[in-house]
């Protein structure tokens, strides 16, 4: 009955006359609410999985190995109920009901757990399956999903000792498990496997960490005999049951920090994911998979995919096709402002989306040691790239909402650009062999939902980053997050397209717009900015005559700025007058988008030389900075914004300061 | 996330600065009376000792190694009863094994004025100053009824055993400190007293000599006294660390500070050097890099006798000792101390540190100490050197008013067990037990149990440790199917082919029962705290024996095994078997290798479960 209600409720909000007239620009809690569902001070919901009961309950396991019950989860009147139904698992990450029965993994064991007596508490724990351990914390194990025969899949974490390495039986694996207890290994290569999915093809799909072997965070679609990458479970690839016969001793010959697509044509077991999904960029910790089965129920997004990440508290998008038969596809920016690790996602009875958490030992941008929150969609949809589609010859974005037409076909507004990472046994890699993918033809649909790009340098096998800038939906909105990271493993087969003139982007039109670009940046910044531009400059350059801009910035408590973002146009003169008002010493450094952890630690690494040196990295990822400013002090520098468009950030690189006093500096056109 | 990894490693050094000062105890001669002074009757040497836990009574053997208090009557609140050591101390650690039988009470003075209390206080909840580990009260009887007692310090936990078994006590005791002048500059303080592996007290500060003391006054040295006149006690395996007052001088400390990517020490050339300088102590952070940094310190130490000293080295990054030109440590593993003892002669010595780190996955640090047996260390670093250790706070699960269950990691006979489920109840009787054996690993009273390494943090060791004073038992799974009796029973069941974990289920109460096959065998192992004799009770009930094989159920194995009454069996006097019989079946005991066993050969006629008691 109460589902009912809430679904006529949406439904008169829907219909409402719109008040789109916005006064400001719609933010994620516009369009997705967050609501948090209080937890009682004495029960530690450290979630390892959530799983929600056909009759409206939530069930939670914890990393303390109890699992909750909790009635009345979308609190539509009052408050949640918690009960224990489970104890004495040991930190049990995956839960899951089937006929009457919860299915859970610790670290021994997949486990069945019945209330035989139906009082409400759990009375049976049987061992359906028993995990081999070394005694290694990193042990973890994931899981059961469950397919469509019934059968589930189970994932297993490799050791820590320095480097990933499967130290026990099947460690580092995708197993599938029945019900009766006979398991059948399937895949290898998994290093930290926290989310795991069956989607409704009944395929398997896991996300993975960013590691050793392992350059980014990605999700992989695994099938029998895959290699996914990272080389501590094939220290059993020995057994019998196994496989794939793939050695350590194979891998050896690839493990030079060649592309992963390049390693690939040498080593056959070794499959690609299917979405890579950017260090630093999009998250650090890719954690569960949740396919859009909500059938709108949750917004424009049915059929594609959410992916949490554990570390920066996020929701993201993934979207999926299949180019030759394999899974490729798209990752875009979703939700941010989770309360805490985002590790577990999984449907409501309405569609409305739990997040289980978690971020003990491994902090996150989500403050809180443990939390639950749902995502509710409020009935309005955002305006946001839908999809990427691979073309033989480019892209096609599709977007939810008919696009204002002058806007899309400037082609200024397009930036595509490939790269990729590394494949060695090395922990992580930087972003390698980046390379623009210039845009040779636009074409925008009748409907306006689609954009045609056609592009020159289209990569196999690497990521290609698709960057908006300044495009409004018919309606006036601005894209809600105008970037997306489609992963091109194959370069679809058929006919490119034949470009009339007026769909040809000319050359002169790209001239056209480096002009504009130099036009406004006066002093050709980015001619001198990579060799002699001065990074602090404290004197009102002489060819000014007033600055552009005039930006005054203080020092909260607390390792805050007095403003956690400013907006500066692209090229244009700015004084930054910066006023320490705390009672520590602060710096500012403004640096490159997505570089303030880098800069960060590496100021955090200089050591006695640091606090000479005013913690500035000798990076050309620092643009400007000011020295340390003692606690009352003032300093000004003076600068032009670069000229291209983006967030970087101004962070304070003293040690112990980057990872929170930070704020973002948009750089507008 | 590369952070990972670091938070990780700092994480693991972190332990591994945990206090590793070691002491080196000399035994207190038990042959005979010789180390006392005029002994009054009631002390015997005896060669063996056994009790029962219903008993008021110990049976000793004529030997040397054990002493015993044969208390009676007449010795009753006579203070020549109590017994002095010849040897006196000051600051101190003290360490021995002790029985009571049922209801006893005695106590050790230390310096003859500062008691700590031994009492047979076998199942208190909630232990009093007069209880076993406490620091029994000061008296003064012109003060009111009720009032007379004061200053005492009950112990933390009652982490007392069952009378007639061996208990172990470790004291480690400050002397008052005093001016030549004779004025008390600083007080006398138990620093630590650990009961059965338990703390109990903790930097307790005394204020003066407790009831019952043999002096008035306090001194800067007395013997031990150990109480006589309140009953039976009998001790072994005393063992003492005098501790001394130890200086050593360091003078003319400087350093050099190469910067580069060093491998060794060889690579870090002249050329390479960064800086030089005078420094008052050892300093990492001289580094102005603090991971390609080669740090050289050389300087002087004065030591005030010819003796044994023993230098420490704690470092992240390779290091190399020299002591007077001569190589004493060289390093290059990432972490951990190394120790080194080397007879120098009083008078001056050179050293010489070198230092090279090349990692940035975890912080600076070099560390050196000198110390001499039985004295505490001196660094000839400064402290920030070194990274700050952090204190971790406690995490404990409680048993309140229904069992808990904990799976967890454990260590057990230095091993670590993958597969452990710890059970608590609310009553205070609790156990841990090896889900990949059927076996009881551990049992213990009191608190129920702490699980900070699993819940702080990642919880690298993953591992729970019993809050009491826990008994380790064999470990090993109760039941064995062997061919015949003369086979040796397995040390361990192949957990995926014969013993197979199958489920545990729990009873009305919340009581866990474990569910397994082994081989054909159904076997369910229940155990439940038992209040009548403290301890726990444990059913195995049996069905679908194998024809051809013989089913032998291993209750207990140990070095000694004795009947102590009709089927109750003392372990080693380290903890009790009570076997509950079922018809006229007994247990045997019977030899195993070196060893002994304590076994029961199934028949039909026992029925389709065995049961039996532990008791500690």
């Amino acid at each position: 009955m109460k589902k009912k209600y809430t679904i006529a409720l949406l439904f008169i909000l829907f219909t409402l006359p719109s008040w789109a007239q916005q006064q400001r620009s719609l933010a994620e809690e516009d369009f997705y609410e967050l609501r948090t569902i209080p937890i009682p001070e004495d029960v530690k919901l450290e979630v390892g999985g959530i799983t929600v009961l056909p009759d409206g309950r939530l069930a939670v396991c914890t990393r303390r190995g109890e699992i909750w019950m909790i009635d009345n989860p979308y609190m539509l009147t009052g408050q949640p109920h918690y009960k224990r139904f489970a104890s004495g698992l040991h930190e049990a990450l995956g839960l899951n009901y089937r006929n009457g029965s919860f299915y859970t993994t610790q670290r021994g064991e997949l486990t069945k757990i019945t209330d035989t007596n139906h009082d409400g508490r759990a009375d049976k724990y049987e061992s359906i399956y028993k995990f081999d351990l070394s005694g290694n914390y990193h042990e973890y194990a994931y899981g059961p999903v469950f397919d469509k025969n019934g059968d589930m899949y189970v994932t297993l974490n490799v050791s820590w000792i320095g480097n990933g390495e499967g130290l026990a039986k099947w460690h580092g694996w995708l197993l599938k498990i029945k019900e009766d207890g006979t398991m059948e290994p399937i895949a290898t290569g998994l290093r930290s496997p926290a989310g795991i999915t069956v989607n409704s093809a009944n395929d398997v799909f896991y996300a993975e960490n960013q590691g050793d072997w392992v350059g980014s965070g990605r999700i992989t679609h695994l099938e029998k005999g895959d290699f996914a990458g990272n080389a501590g479970g094939l220290r059993w690839t020995k057994e019998s049951e196994s496989p794939l016969k793939l050695t350590r001793k194979d891998l050896a010959i690839v493990d030079n920090g060649q592309p992963m697509h390049e390693a690939a044509k040498k080593i056959k077991e070794l499959k690609l994911p299917a979405v890579w999904f950017p260090q630093g960029l999009m998250g650090i910790s890719t954690a569960d998979i949740l396919e859009d089965t909500t059938r709108g129920a949750f917004g424009p997004f049915a059929g594609q995919y959410f992916v949490s990440d554990q570390g920066h508290s996020t929701v993201m998008r993934m979207t999926l096709e299949k180019v030759n038969g394999k899974y490729q596809g798209a990752c875009f920016p979703f939700r941010e402002g989770f309360a805490s690790g985002l590790i577990r996602l999984r449907w409501g009875i309405d569609g409305s989306m739990f997040g289980g958490m978690t971020s003990r030992g491994w902090s996150s941008t989500g403050p809180e040691l443990y939390a639950l929150q749902r995502l509710v969609w409020t009935g309005k949809t955002p305006f946001e790239i839908k999809n990427i589609i691979a073309k033989p010859d480019g892209l096609e974005l599709e977007f939810t909402m008919p696009v204002d037409k002058k806007t899309a076909q400037n082609a200024s507004h397009y930036e595509v650009s490939g790269f990729t990472y590394h494949y060695h046994h090395h922990y992580g890699s930087p972003i390698i062999n980046m390379e623009n993918s210039p845009l040779k033809g636009l074409i925008v649909s009748e409907d306006g939902l689609k954009v045609r790009l056609v592009l020159d340098n289209i990569r196999e096998g690497y990521i290609h980053e698709v960057k908006i800038a300044d495009l409004l939906s018919a309606d006036g909105s601005n894209l809600l997050h105008p970037v997306g990271y489609y992963t091109m493993n194959e370069i679809p087969s058929g006919e490119k397209l034949q470009l009339t003139e007026s769909q040809k982007v000319h050359q002169h039109h790209a001239m056209a717009v480096e002009q504009e670009i130099a036009k406004v940046a006066k002093n050709k910044p980015e001619v001198v900015a990579k060799s002699t531009v001065a990074k602090r400059v404290t004197k009102m350059p002489a060819t000014w005559t007033i600055p552009d801009q005039i930006i005054s910035l203080g020092t909260k408590p607390g390792l805050k700025y007095s403003a956690d973002e400013v907006q500066i146009k692209a090229g244009s003169k700015i004084k930054l007058v910066f006023t320490n008002n705390d009672d520590m010493t602060h710096n500012l450094v403004i640096v490159e988008p997505g570089a303030a952890r880098e800069i960060g630690d590496t100021a955090f690494n200089m050591g006695l030389k640091g606090s000479q040196l005013q913690y500035i990295p000798a990076s050309p990822k620092v643009l400007q900075h000011t020295n340390l400013v003692q606690p009352g002090a003032s300093e000004t520098i003076y600068f032009v914004a670069p000229t291209k468009p983006g967030v970087y950030t101004y962070l304070c690189t003293y040690p112990g300061h980057a990872m929170v006093m930070q704020g973002k500096m948009t750089v507008v056109k | 996330m590369r952070t990972l990894s670091i938070l990780f490693l700092s994480l693991f050094c972190v332990l591994c600065y945990g206090q590793q000062q070691t002491y080196s105890l000399v035994p207190l001669p038990l042959q005979d009376l010789s180390a006392f002074v005029n002994p009054s009757k009631n002390w015997e040497m005896a060669g063996a000792a056994s009790g029962n836990f219903m008993s008021n009574k110990v049976k000793t053997i004529k030997g040397a190694g054990i002493l015993f208090n044969n208390f009676t009557e007449e010795f009753r609140y006579k203070p020549e009863a109590n017994l002095f050591t010849r040897m006196e101390h000051a600051d101190m650690i003290l360490s021995f094994d002790f029985m009571m039988p049922k209801g006893s009470n005695s106590g050790i003075y230390f310096m003859g004025r500062y008691e700590i209390q031994l009492f047979d206080s076998w199942g208190i909840a909630s232990p009093g100053v007069t209880d076993c580990g406490s620091i029994y009260e000061r008296w003064n009887d012109a003060l009111p009824e009720g009032k007379k007692g004061y200053d005492g310090h009950p112990a933390r936990y009652n982490a007392c055993l069952a009378p007639g078994l061996w208990q172990h006590m470790e004291i480690e005791f400050e002397a008052p400190k005093f001016e030549s002048t004779g004025k008390k500059i600083r007080p006398a303080r138990f620093a630590k007293v650990v009961l059965n592996g338990v703390v109990v007290q903790e930097n307790v500060v005394l204020s003066g000599p407790t009831r019952a003391a043999a002096f008035t006054d306090e001194k800067p040295t007395g013997p031990l006294m150990i109480q006589g006149d309140h009953g039976p006690v009998l001790f072994r395996d005393i063992k003492y660390a005098l501790l001394n007052e130890f200086k050593a001088i360091i003078n003319d400390v400087q350093y050099e500070y190469y910067e580069g990517n060093f491998e060794n020490f060889e690579q870090a050339t002249p050329d390479k050097l960064t800086r030089k300088g005078n420094t008052e102590l050892i300093d990492s952070r001289l580094a102005d890099n603090p991971n390609k940094l080669c740090l050289i310190f050389t300087g002087k130490i004065t030591v005030p006798e010819d003796n044994m000293y023993q230098f420490t080295l704690r470092k992240h990054g390779t290091a190399r000792l020299e002591i007077d030109g001569k190589e004493v440590i060289e390093r290059n593993d990432a972490f951990g101390d190394v120790a080194v003892s080397l007879n120098l002669t009083g008078g001056t010595h050179v050293f010489k540190l070198g230092y090279i780190k090349n990692f940035s996955w975890a912080s600076t640090g070099i560390g050196l100490f000198i110390s001499k047996a039985n004295a505490r260390p001196i660094p000839l670093h400064l402290p920030p050197s070194l990274p700050k250790i952090s204190v971790t706070p406690l995490i404990t699960v409680k048993a309140t008013s229904e069992p808990e269950l904990v799976r967890s990691f454990a260590n057990f006979n230095e091993k670590k067990k993958t597969h452990v489920i710890s059970v608590g109840d609310a009553r205070g009787t609790h156990y841990m037990y090896n889900l990949s054996q059927a076996a009881i690993l551990k049992t213990w009273r009191g608190d129920f149990l702490n699980v900070t390494d699993m819940w702080h943090e990642r919880g690298e060791p993953q591992t729970a440790t019993p809050l009491g004073a826990a008994i380790s038992q064999s470990g090993r799974c109760a039941l064995a199917l062997v061919m015949n009796e003369e086979n040796v029973l397995p040390d361990t069941l192949n957990s995926e082919t014969d013993l197979i974990y199958k489920s545990l289920a729990l009873d009305a109460k919340g009581y866990p029962t474990f569910n397994y096959r082994y081989k054909s065998l159904v076997m369910e192992d229940a155990l439940k705290p038992n209040t009548a004799i403290n301890g726990l009770t444990r059913t195995l009930t049996l069905k679908n024996l194998p024809i051809a094989e013989m089913l032998i159920v291993r209750m207990g194995e140990g070095s000694s095994i004795e009947e102590v009454s009709e089927n109750t069996f003392a372990i080693d006097n380290r903890y009790y078997i009570q076997y509950i019989p079922q018809g006229k079946t007994k247990p045997a005991i019977r030899n195993s290798g070196n060893k002994k066993e304590l076994v029961l050969e199934y028949n039909s006629k026992i029925g389709s479960s065995i049961s039996y008691s532990i008791i500690w």
